[in-house]
């Protein structure tokens, strides 16, 4: 089980899809908050996606760029506190950028 | 004491645009001078790095595609190209500084799993 985050804008979140697996997350901060928006462009993307897959997106970093209510429903919006205990539940860790 | 854990470095930048690719090499090779279990992948923009003929003679930068050989002289274990990345490019064995295997997108999955470390530059 593997916590995949992305912080930046661009391919990196295309990188991470392609490398998730059931039971995965996935955490979207600072600027791979931006996915969100590219949902319903992209939902061929977002399809592929295990039922099994956690979606998270940090709260703050939504809240920043304005985009709070661009979050599609099966994201949930995580705190600190959540981002604290996604990165001790999963066995690793995987920053794709 | 010594503990012996796996690394795959994902290395995923062009040559010569920031100082990623360089970072990736050098954590693969000093990861392989403590004894760990170490791979490396090549993908998207990365294999770039794998060109031959990077020519850097003016001086200013350090050329990566020399440094691809010495993974495998420094012990790292692995050295892999993602093949849709290279078919992307449209690459093949010919055009590499060496001999590379090629991994799809499955292979790539597996090692991601099984690996205890995976960092992406």
């Amino acid at each position: 089980m593997i916590l995949h985050t992305i912080n930046k804008n661009g391919n990196c979140l295309t990188r991470a899809l392609g490398m998730i697996a059931k039971g995965d997350a996935i955490l979207l901060l600072e600027d791979g908050v931006y996915a969100v928006m590219e949902l319903p462009q992209n939902t061929t993307l977002w399809d592929s996606l295990p039922d099994s897959v956690s979606c998270y997106a940090l709260a703050d970093d939504l809240a920043a760029r304005g985009i709070s209510d661009k979050m599609p429903p099966f994201f949930k919006a995580a705190d600190w506190q959540d981002f604290v205990s996604l990165a001790v539940t999963y066995d690793k860790i995987i920053s794709w950028g | 004491m010594s503990i012996t854990e796996s690394f795959l470095i994902i290395a995923t930048t062009s040559p010569y645009g920031s100082h990623q690719p360089r970072a990736a090499l050098d954590m693969a090779l000093t990861a392989a001078a403590f004894e760990q279990d170490v791979s490396i992948v090549f993908m998207d923009a990365a294999v770039l790095q794998l060109l031959k003929g990077q020519s850097t003679a003016s001086g200013t930068l350090k050329n990566v595609g020399k440094m691809i050989p010495a993974l495998t002289l420094y012990e790292v274990k692995s050295v892999y190209v993602h093949q849709p990345s290279a078919t992307h490019y449209d690459l093949s064995d010919l055009d590499y500084v060496e001999d590379m295997e090629a991994i799809d997108d499955s292979r790539l999955k597996t090692l991601v799993e099984m690996s205890n470390h995976v960092m992406v530059f």
